[in-house]
């Protein structure tokens, strides 16, 4: 993948991201994180589509992007978003924030799939239909309560998420798309589960159509293939035996068995170009690993972050930045990466040296602000004094009280980095480990800044350096002298370039033990 | 205090003891002026040096910027600058090649070691110990403020707070 020297994934790009499902919606929080590190595209537009809106990835992701623009705003009130949080998060969906394919039918008391179509009045002249109905559906799937997604089987799914052409969102999308002619669409969903397989196909096909007679005027066109890329993400885990076969409801559940038989039966359509995209980014991993819980869905449906979600942002970022496909090609365009060994390193990840170096960067940010701006989290009551006579600080003309006063972008910037901290975390303790920190569970009081990136070691006595906060700030002192800009603003580029210079100088390329110079 | 802090310099003529002359007994002599101005010359330039050695070996062997260990260290340092200042007269003056002045000690003639007495120096290595408790901060602050504008000056750039604003090791 290829990405621009600056560190920017894709800074001029308006980037629709459609998460899809449970993995899409999982894909979210890298793709944040990621935009807060200053990797993301000048807008990011979400549309998140799961008919299970409990499930603990909706929730997990939709907190995460409260608190995204909770941060931005507030970091815009001191008048500096052009560093870390550059990327402008909108939600395209709305005030539902989550689309629901069966959102239209909650009115009805009874969610079970049977009378979501009305099968019930399927006689007389329909008999013939709900005879058709009945042979497609056996009795345990008719009777699935579709509150808690599609649960592997994304026949049901296809029947209802065709009314994402209805929705005034997606005529919208279209309307923006057409006046943005820049403007990229990335879409992530699994194809061996039930919502992002019933999902991936119709966005795909309705982005490419467009709409017709939409809101009662004229037909919206659709998107240019080359312009909607997606993640295809084949079976990356698996589920542990449940203790009943079938769900609560009667229902069936998710079987790990069918997983490689859906992604097979499903890839044929993405291969022959039927699914409307210009792009596909083919994932999945040859050791699935087995996740903790079997969960229908809900709250309980709560699994550790995984590499191949964050490799799914990585591929939206990727796609946002080449601006899409080449027209003149084929569509659609299929892009894959390897990574060996089992567990996946810096080298791993699919980037040029200036986006490592802006993400190294940003864990060195985000350990500093954890470490001594809002240690662990919490206030720090002697920063005053931790900070005074600092040369940053003077030559940034920072007054006494400015960091009081931009408390709640501090605030905000320790909470959002505290996510981002936890979720390296679970990607390191992750099976299979995607190790680009070595922290062990420490918080980041616990943990050193030489010590923060994994496999980079400075050789000799440089390396055996114990470093702390301060180290850092020698860094930053000679970004702030070089910067015009000052007061809070000049902080946040200072926090940004300053990190960035430390993990230039003390995670250098040829430091790798790989020597991967 | 004047006398001590004037002490830094020879002023007078300085008595030292002659050796047992036969018949002779209480003659009194005195070291030759251009050897004492001599000695104390070379105080001042050891003085000197290691004043200047201190402030620079304080700031440019730190790795971070500032910080209480640095302020710590930074009071450390301006210890063992009085500390320094206070026994580099004793060192200089006592192994300093005096010379007696001529005509004294009853026109004794020939060569004996002539030395100061510790009560001779005492002034002396409190007067110095005194200026090298003005001289480090002072050195300090003129190197923070006058090189330490600019990145290349290293340590005297990134700790350029310390000794002002930042001198009290007890603030935090």
């Amino acid at each position: 993948m290829s990405q621009p020297n600056d560190g920017s994934a894709a800074a001029g790009q308006t980037l629709t991201f459609l998460a899809l499902g449970g993995s899409g919606m999982r894909a979210v929080e890298p793709l944040l994180h990621l935009c807060a590190l200053g990797l993301g595209p000048r807008q990011l537009r979400l549309v998140l589509i799961d008919p299970d809106q409990g499930n603990a990835a909706v929730q997990r992701a939709t907190g995460l992007i409260d608190l995204y623009v909770r941060t931005r705003r507030a970091l815009a009130e001191g008048g500096a978003v052009t560093g870390y949080f550059a990327t402008e998060v909108v939600d395209a969906v709305g005030g539902d924030r989550v689309w629901s394919p069966i959102a239209d039918d909650e009115h009805l008391p009874d969610a079970r799939f049977a009378t979501r179509v009305d099968r019930t009045l399927m006689r007389g002249g329909s008999e013939a239909l709900g005879n058709l109905f009945d042979l497609l559906y056996a009795e345990r799937v008719r009777r699935m309560d579709l509150g808690m997604g599609f649960r592997g089987v994304p026949s049901i799914g296809t029947v209802f998420m065709n009314r994402l052409r209805e929705q005034g969102f997606f005529a919208q999308l279209l309307s923006h798309a057409q006046a943005n002619a820049g403007g990229v669409f990335f879409a992530v969903g699994s194809i061996f589960g039930g919502t992002g397989s019933a999902a991936f196909p119709v966005v795909g096909r309705a982005l490419a159509d467009g709409v017709r007679g939409a809101g009662g005027g004229g037909d919206i066109p659709g998107v240019p293939a080359h312009r909607i890329g997606g993640a295809v993400l084949l079976p990356y885990f698996t589920l542990p035996a449940p203790a009943t076969p079938d769900a609560p409801d009667g229902g069936p559940r998710p079987e790990t068995t069918l997983f490689a038989q859906n992604a097979a039966a499903a890839m044929p359509t993405y291969t022959q170009g039927q699914a409307g995209y210009g792009a596909l980014y083919v994932l999945g991993d040859a050791l699935p690993r087995e996740q903790a819980t079997n969960e229908v869905g809900g709250e309980r449906q709560q699994n550790r972050a995984h590499y191949v979600e964050l490799f799914s942002a990585l591929a939206a970022l990727d796609f946002a930045a080449r601006g899409g496909e080449d027209p003149a090609m084929p569509a659609p365009q299929f892009r894959a990466t390897a990574v060996a060994g089992k567990e996946i390193g810096w080298e791993s990840l699919p980037l040029d040296e200036g986006a490592r170096r802006r993400l190294m960067g940003g864990i060195v940010a985000a350990h500093t602000v954890l470490t001594l701006f809002r240690p662990d989290g919490h206030a720090n009551p002697a920063l005053h004094d931790e900070l005074r006579g600092v040369t940053w600080l003077r030559l940034l003309k920072l007054g006494d009280h400015t960091f009081q006063e931009r408390a709640a972008a501090l605030d905000g910037l320790a909470h959002f980095f505290g996510r981002t901290w936890s979720w390296l975390s679970e990607l390191e303790r992750s099976d299979p480990g995607c190790v680009l920190t070595r922290w062990e569970g420490k918080p980041p009081s616990a943990v050193r800044p030489d010590e923060l990136i994994a496999g980079y070691h400075l050789p000799g006595r440089a390396g055996e350096r114990a470093d702390h906060v301060y180290h850092v700030f020698r860094h930053w002192n000679e970004t702030a002298f070089r910067r015009t800009e000052t007061g809070f603003p000049g902080f946040l580029r200072t926090l940004r370039d300053g990190s960035e210079a430390y993990a230039r100088a003390r995670f250098p390329v040829s430091s790798h033990a790989n020597g991967a110079a | 205090m004047q006398s001590i802090i004037y002490a830094w310099k020879v002023t007078g003529t300085i008595s030292t003891t002659c050796p047992a002359l036969p018949g002779k007994t209480g003659v009194i002599g005195y070291i030759a002026t251009e050897s004492v101005e001599a000695a104390y010359r070379l105080n001042a330039l050891a003085w000197a040096a290691a004043v200047l050695a201190l402030v620079l070996a304080c700031y440019l062997t730190a790795t971070a910027s500032l910080d209480r260990g640095f302020v710590v260290k930074w009071w450390m340092y301006w210890g063992a600058a009085i500390v320094l200042g206070f026994l580099i007269p004793l060192v200089v003056l006592s192994f300093a090649p005096l010379k007696l002045l001529s005509g004294s000690c009853g026109g004794l003639k020939g060569s004996f070691p002539v030395h100061m007495s510790f009560t001779q120096i005492f002034p002396s290595m409190v007067a110095w110990a005194l200026w090298a408790l003005a001289a480090f901060p002072l050195l300090s602050w003129l190197f923070t403020r006058l090189a330490g504008w600019h990145p290349a000056s290293r340590g005297f750039f990134h700790y350029r707070g310390c000794p002002w604003p930042r001198w009290n090791p007890f603030a935090s």
